[in-house]
């Protein structure tokens, strides 16, 4: 038994590993069936399982997947075709190897029973594909767990708490001021350029891997979707094809899982209402085959994503109906509402939660919970509609929960931000315009003495000043920080940026002779640069 | 000296098994190698004395990485590490000059075996 144990964990990250190739190469597949190489993927990932499964006993995996792996070997040699029946196929067998491996490593026992499925794959292979799956077989109690299995699935089996993150998040900030600190005791010694130089490089590089392990990619949360909006369709008896745009986009961790329960209520609604069933499509003069995209995209400091469907679309003087007739709105009110405040009415809870308007809205199961959670995360949400052609609901959100606007400036090879919330303005200023009281420079604006700070670990202001002795001019950040004015200085403005700020408390880094305190963290720029957050002087 | 052995399976537990098996009976690991090209370069390079190879692999499978490394090498010997249900992939690998095969789960026993009847 302990043979078995010293591999499980070597079994689980594997697994999740080809799951999560299986997942990839079966979406491209399905929308570019001529694809050999991803099939080849696909058969290997399966191939891979099916030998694991064996070398660890797991019998019903292994069955599994030698079933699966025959159905993609007739695919491959041209047997069978990929149309939809063959796809839902492996699909579902999918999910059941997801599920089989969830009771692997939840419970140690294949809990799953696989019989169905095992003859739905045998008939498939046998080019009956009259047979659609009853989806019942899988095990019901766990009607959610498709995504918190995939969640584990995505972090390749390795589970770190957010919490986890921020700390080590904060010792690479750490780490990036005290090589700051190196810079200046190092310079002017050859021999230590060179090491500053690597330990900075790869700071940036350890920071830069961190953040990509914070980030989540549109297609990681895709690949989370999917398995639930095919058994929803599958279950609804819809012939719909989802189409997803936007999977480099990134999303900050912090919010991906409620966008994901935004995400899932508003594709369960366009499932459910908005599509019709084919044969009213076919009716209606439409293909019999509705659309759900989702698309990802950025918008400034936001990201976009919208939910569209050719479904039925909202009726909205019905919402408006059911409004009054709910006391939602006084019913005289609703001549003066114009159509988009009339359709806004279908995110008031006692409306969206009333299953009988579901039915005549063709729309509507828990969008409260949707727009609170768009509130949650100081969003947007819109929704456009068209009877007969479709309804599109667009969310807008910030990228993170902690994005500032930010001067970016640059002194001494280094680049740092200041929130824009605190520089009243920038000017240009020459040496000359400067003046020493009580051994402190000075500037004079706007009739009140500002003094000069310079930012960073390079404080002297004098030896500032000496760089632009040749009449060269240099800029100045005039901040308002406590009632009080500082004008810090920089070579030279960059840009007005969103940054994400890391750290928000303080550092409380001593260093020798150092007023390094006053980098209050690390901000990172949409292009990925990393920044040091100036905070100025707080005594 | 103990026999020199390259491991060439894309899944890493594999890997990790078939060395463990072999480390234990005093066999000396060559290399790992993920796919079948790497495999057949590892093998230019390192030319051990035997090749557990899995048939399914990316980049190359496993039958053309046979031919390959019989092209450079007619006297390797390879042995073959594949699931059940692979019987056309087996034969054809034989076909280009594979010895022996092992069929997963393996036994240590059987696999032994089978490593010293070929390096006999």
């Amino acid at each position: 038994m302990d043979e078995v144990e010293k591999y499980q964990q070597e079994f689980f990250d594997e697994s999740f590993k080809y799951i999560k190739k299986l997942n990839n190469s079966l979406l491209v597949i399905e929308k570019e069936s001529d694809n050999k190489k991803s099939l080849n993927k696909a058969f290997r990932s399966v191939h891979s399982l099916k030998g694991m499964a064996a070398m660890m006993g797991y019998e019903k995996l292994a069955e599994l997947t030698h079933k699966m792996e025959s159905l993609l070997y007739d695919i491959r040699q041209g047997k069978l075709p990929l149309h939809k029946p063959v796809l839902d196929c492996l699909f579902t067998g999918l999910e059941y190897i997801e599920q089989l491996v969830f009771d692997i490593r939840t419970e140690n026992n294949e809990k799953q029973n696989i019989k169905k499925y095992m003859h739905y794959v045998q008939q498939i292979i046998q080019g009956d594909f009259s047979v659609s799956f009853p989806d019942k077989d899988l095990e019901p109690a766990k009607k959610e767990a498709p995504l918190r299995k995939t969640e584990n699935i995505n972090s390749s089996g390795l589970q770190v708490t957010k919490d986890k993150l921020d700390k080590l998040m904060n010792k690479v900030q750490e780490q990036f001021l005290y090589q700051a600190y190196l810079q200046v005791v190092g310079t002017g010694h050859d021999i230590y350029q060179d090491l500053i130089q690597n330990l900075s490089e790869a700071t940036d590089q350890l920071y830069e891997q961190l953040l990509q392990v914070r980030t989540l990619s549109a297609q990681e949360l895709y690949s989370r979707l999917l398995p639930l909006v095919r058994s929803l369709s599958r279950k609804k008896n819809k012939k719909i094809k989802f189409r997803f745009e936007g999977a480099n986009i990134r999303v900050d961790r912090e919010i991906t899982g409620e966008l994901t329960t935004i995400l899932i209520h508003l594709i369960r609604n366009a499932v459910a209402h908005g599509i019709e069933k084919p044969e009213i499509r076919k009716q209606r003069g439409k293909d019999s085959e509705g659309e759900i995209s989702v698309q990802a995209a950025q918008d400034g400091d936001k990201i976009n994503f919208r939910v569209q469907d050719d479904g039925s679309g909202l009726r909205i003087e019905e919402i408006a109906r059911q409004a009054a007739q709910r006391g939602l709105v006084e019913p005289e009110k609703i001549k003066e509402l114009t159509e988009q405040q009339k359709l806004d009415l279908i995110f008031e809870p006692g409306l969206s939660t009333a299953s009988e308007v579901t039915e005549i809205s063709g729309r509507g199961v828990g969008l409260d919970v949707v727009k609170n959670t768009v509130d949650k995360l100081q969003g947007e949400i819109n929704l456009t509609t068209r009877v007969g052609a479709g309804t599109t609901f667009s969310v807008l959100l910030p990228c993170s929960r902690s994005y500032i606007r930010a001067y970016l400036f640059e002194l001494n090879n280094r680049v740092f931000a200041l929130p824009e919330t605190e520089v009243r303005e920038t000017i240009k200023a020459g040496p000359e315009d400067l003046e020493e009281i009580c051994g402190r420079q000075v500037i004079v604006h706007q009739n009140t003495a500002v003094p000069l700070v310079v930012p960073g670990v390079c404080q002297d202001e004098k030896k500032f000043l000496d760089k632009f002795n040749d009449g060269s001019r240099f800029s100045l950040l005039i901040i308002s920080r406590d009632s009080s004015l500082w004008a810090a200085a920089a070579e030279k403005i960059l840009a007005q940026k969103n940054i994400i700020k890391i750290s928000s408390g303080k550092q409380n880094i001593k260093l020798p002779e150092l007023p390094i305190e006053y980098i209050g963290g690390v901000g990172l720029t949409a292009d990925g640069d990393t920044v040091l957050l100036y905070t100025g002087q707080q005594d | 000296m103990a026999a020199k052995i390259l491991i060439a399976d894309d899944a890493k537990f594999i890997r990790v098994i078939l060395k463990n098996i072999l480390q234990e009976n005093n066999y000396d690991i060559a290399g790992e190698a993920a796919d079948g090209r790497q495999a057949v370069e590892m093998y230019k390079e390192l030319e051990p004395d035997i090749v557990i190879l899995d048939i399914t692999m990316p980049v190359m499978n496993g039958v053309e990485a046979v031919e390959k490394i019989r092209k450079y090498d007619e006297s390797a010997r390879i042995i073959l590490c594949t699931a059940k249900g692979q019987k056309q992939m087996i034969k054809k690998a034989l076909k280009k000059g594979a010895r022996d095969y092992i069929v997963k789960p393996f036994e240590e026993e059987r696999l032994l075996k089978t490593i010293t009847r070929n390096l006999g």
